[in-house]
C-alpha cells in the first residue's frame, strides 16, 4: 500500500519502503537517559533560531534548531512517552511514518551541519547536535542517510580512507612530496616517513591532501622536520576524517577510528597527531574513546596543539615578517566549540603573521562556516550550504583580511566556494601553511 | 533579548509565585516590604508570560514550533500568578490559588512543564560536556584570554 511520502521518497532516490518500523526500533534503542532529557526538556522557546546561520541566512523558520528538535521530539514523545501515546494532539506528538522520515532527512540532513552553536547557546542545555545525530543514526539503521555522504563513508570502510586513494598511490605521492622536500632542504634522510616504528607521533591527514593539496602536507613535514620531531605517516590507514559522526552510524565511526588507533599501536607510536580537520579530531578525540569503549593508552592531540607546544619549547622559530598580508581566523566548530582547542591557534598566528584581526563572533561562539555536517559530501544541498555561508561572508568581508586561516580542511574547502560565490578577494590557508611560511629554517 | 529577559522575569515571578504558595501553605505572615517585593515580581513574571505567550500565536516562527501544550502550560502558569498575586491583597482567594497550584502540579507530568524537573539533569550533562572539553569555562583558558 502507498503510504503518503513514498512517492517523494521515490523521487529522491533514497528508498522505494522506508523500514519505519525497523527506524523507530532503532530510534528506541539509542535514545539514553541523556537524550530523554534532552528531548523531554525543549519548552519551544524558540532562542536557538538567532545562533543557527541557517536560519540567520535564510529566514527559512524550518531551518530554526527548534524546528528541527521538535521533529525528533515529536517521535520521542508518540512512541516513549505516556502523554504523547494518550493525548498525542495535546503534545505535538506524530506518528514515524514515511513522510516523517522524509522531513527527518530533508531537515536533519539538508538543513544543519551540526555546528552545537545552538548548543551552547539552548537556554536549557539541551544536547541540540547529539539529538540530530540521533535522527541521524535512525536514517542511518533504515538506510535513508543521503547517498553521497554514505559513499564517502562506505568508500573509507572499503579502502582506509574517504577519497578511495589506493595505497599505491598514496606511497607515490609520499615519495614524490618526500624528493622534493629532500632537494629543498638539502637532506638525504626520510622527510616524510611512512610506518617508521617506534616514534614519537603518528600524523594522521585529511586524503583531501594528498589528492588536492600535497603542499599542505608538505608545510607539516618541513616544521616536522625543523622541530627535529620523530614520526611517521602509516601506509594503511592515515585518513584523520570519521564521516561515521556525521551518517550516524556508529558502527562505521567504531571501525574507522578504530583502524586509527591501531596503527598507532602497532607502530609503537607514543603519541596520535590528527592533522587540520575539525571534525576529525572530535571523532578521534571525544567520540572515539566512547564507541570504542576505552580509552587510549597514548596522547590524541591536535596539530595545533602540537605547533604551539613547538613554538612554546622553541623548538621551532618564525619570523612573522615574512607573513605580511592582513589575516584574519575562522574557528572550525568542532575544533573549537566542540573540541575545546580554541587559544592555540591565536597564540600561533600571532608569532607567524604581522597582522592578526579577529572576526566577530569568534572562538567557541563563532558562526558556522557552513562545510560542516558532511554537507560538503551532500552535493543536493550545496544551494542551502553556500546560502547559509552567506554569515561568514559577511563576517570576513569586514575584518578587511586578505588572508584567512583555519585548521580544517572541510572549512578550507568551503571558504574557497564561498569565497568564489561572494567575491570576497581572499586566499584561504592551514595554519601549518601560514607557520611553514614563517619558519626560520637552520642554514 | 527582550524574550531571554521575558524569560528570565517569567521565572523569576514563578519563583516568587512558589515563595508566596509556600507562606500561604504554613500561614508565616512576612513584613509589608516583602510581600510588595514578591508581588512586584510575580506581575513582573506574569506580564512576561503574556507576552511570551501573545509572541508565540503572534509570529509564524514561533507558531510553527509551538504544540497546544505550549499554549495551555503558559495559560496554567499566568492563571496560577494572577491568583497568587490577587491572595496577596484578598484572602479569600486561597482556595483559589490553592485549586490552581493542584491542577498545575498534575499538569506537570504530562505537559512541557516537566521541564522544571529535567533541566537540572540537562544543564548538568551540558556541564559536563562543554566543561570536560574545556570549552566553557575552563579557568586556564580565561587566563589565557586575559594574558594576550
Amino acid at each position: 500500500m502507498t503510504k503518503p511520502g513514498d512517492a517523494n521518497l521515490k523521487k529522491s532516490g533514497l528508498s522505494d519502503a522506508p523500514d519505519v518500523a525497523g527506524g523507530r526500533q532503532a530510534f528506541r534503542r539509542l535514545v539514553d537517559s541523556r537524550l530523554a532529557a534532552s528531548l523531554n526538556s525543549c519548552v519551544h522557546c524558540g532562542l536557538c533560531a538567532d545562533s543557527c546561520h541557517y536560519y540567520l541566512a535564510t529566514g527559512d523558520i524550518k531551518a530554526q534548531p527548534a524546528f528541527k528538535v521538535g521533529l525528533v521530539q515529536s517521535v520521542f514523545r508518540r512512541y516513549q512517552t505516556m502523554p504523547g501515546r494518550l493525548f498525542p494532539a495535546l503534545t505535538g506528538a506524530r506518528d514515524f511514518d514515511p513522510t516523517m522520515a522524509e522531513e527527518w532527512i530533508d531537515s536533519l540532513f539538508g538543513l544543519c551541519s551540526m555546528c552545537s552553536r545552538c548548543t551552547l547557546n539552548c537556554t536549557v542545555g539541551l544536547d541540540i547536535s547529539r539529538i540530530v545525530r540521533a535522527g541521524r543514526s535512525t536514517l542511518a539503521a533504515m538506510k535513508l542517510v543521503p547517498s553521497e555522504l554514505q559513499a564517502t563513508v562506505d568508500t573509507a570502510i572499503q579502502s582506509g580512507n574517504n577519497m578511495g586513494i589506493t595505497k599505491t598511490e598514496w606511497l607515490e605521492t609520499a615519495e614524490w612530496l618526500n624528493e622534493e622536500l629532500q632537494q629543498e632542504l638539502s637532506s638525504s634522510e626520510p622527510l616524510l616517513p611512512i610506518d617508521r616504528p617506534n616514534v614519537n607521533v603518528l600524523y594522521a591527514v585529511n586524503p583531501r591532501e594528498v589528492k588536492f593539496f600535497p603542499l599542505s602536507l608538505m608545510a607539516a613535514a618541513r616544521i616536522f622536520h625543523a622541530a627535529g620531531e620523530s614520526w611517521t605517516f602509516s601506509a594503511d590507514y592515515y585518513d584523520v576524517t570519521n564521516y561515521g559522526l556525521f551518517n550516524g552510524d556508529n558502527r562505521a565511526a567504531t571501525i574507522i577510528s578504530g583502524r586509527l588507533q591501531e596503527s598507532v599501536r602497532s607502530l609503537k607510536c607514543r603519541k596520535l597527531v590528527l592533522g587540520e580537520c575539525g571534525h576529525g579530531y572530535v571523532a578521534n578525540r571525544w567520540e572515539a574513546p566512547e564507541w570504542l569503549g576505552r580509552t587510549p593508552e597514548f596522547e590524541i592531540t591536535s596539530i595545533v596543539q602540537l605547533l604551539a607546544e613547538y613554538l612554546r619549547q622553541g623548538r621551532i622559530k618564525l619570523d612573522r615578517s615574512k607573513n605580511t598580508k592582513r589575516v584574519t581566523l575562522h574557528d572550525p566548530c568542532n575544533l573549537v566549540r566542540m573540541g575545546g582547542v580554541i587559544e592555540e591557534q591565536r597564540f600561533i598566528l600571532a608569532r607567524a603573521v604581522s597582522d592578526f584581526v579577529e572576526m566577530y563572533p569568534n572562538r567557541e561562539n563563532n558562526f558556522c562556516c557552513g562545510g560542516g555536517g558532511g554537507q560538503l559530501s551532500m552535493t543536493r544541498y550545496a544551494k542551502r550550504r553556500l546560502e547559509a555561508g552567506k554569515i561568514k561572508a559577511e563576517q570576513i568581508r569586514k575584518t578587511g583580511a586578505k588572508v584567512v586561516a583555519t585548521p580544517c580542511h572541510n572549512c578550507v574547502d568551503q571558504l574557497s566556494e564561498l569565497n568564489k560565490e561572494y567575491k570576497l578577494g581572499v586566499e584561504i590557508k592551514t595554519i601549518a601553511e601560514i607557520v611553514s611560511d614563517a619558519l626560520v629554517l637552520k642554514s | 533579548m527582550p524574550t531571554f529577559v521575558g524569560g528570565i522575569l517569567y521565572h523569576a515571578g514563578i519563583f516568587a509565585a512558589a515563595l508566596n504558595l509556600l507562606l500561604v501553605v504554613t500561614h508565616v505572615t512576612v513584613p509589608p516590604a516583602v510581600v510588595l517585593a514578591l508581588r512586584s515580581l510575580m506581575l513582573a513574571g506574569l506580564v512576561s508570560g503574556v507576552a511570551l505567550l501573545v509572541k508565540r500565536l503572534a509570529l509564524p516562527k514561533m507558531r510553527i514550533i509551538s504544540t497546544p501544550d505550549d499554549i495551555i502550560a503558559n495559560v496554567m502558569v499566568d492563571l496560577f500568578l494572577v491568583l497568587s498575586i490577587a491572595t496577596t491583597m484578598m484572602v479569600t482567594l486561597e482556595p483559589w490559588l490553592l485549586g490552581s497550584t493542584i491542577l498545575l502540579l498534575l499538569y506537570i507530568p504530562i505537559g512541557k512543564i516537566r521541564h522544571c524537573v529535567f533541566f537540572f539533569y540537562t544543564r548538568i550533562v551540558f556541564g559536563m560536556l562543554f566543561g570536560r572539553r574545556g570549552v566553557n569555562p575552563h579557568p586556564a583558558q580565561e587566563s589565557q584570554r586575559a594574558a594576550r
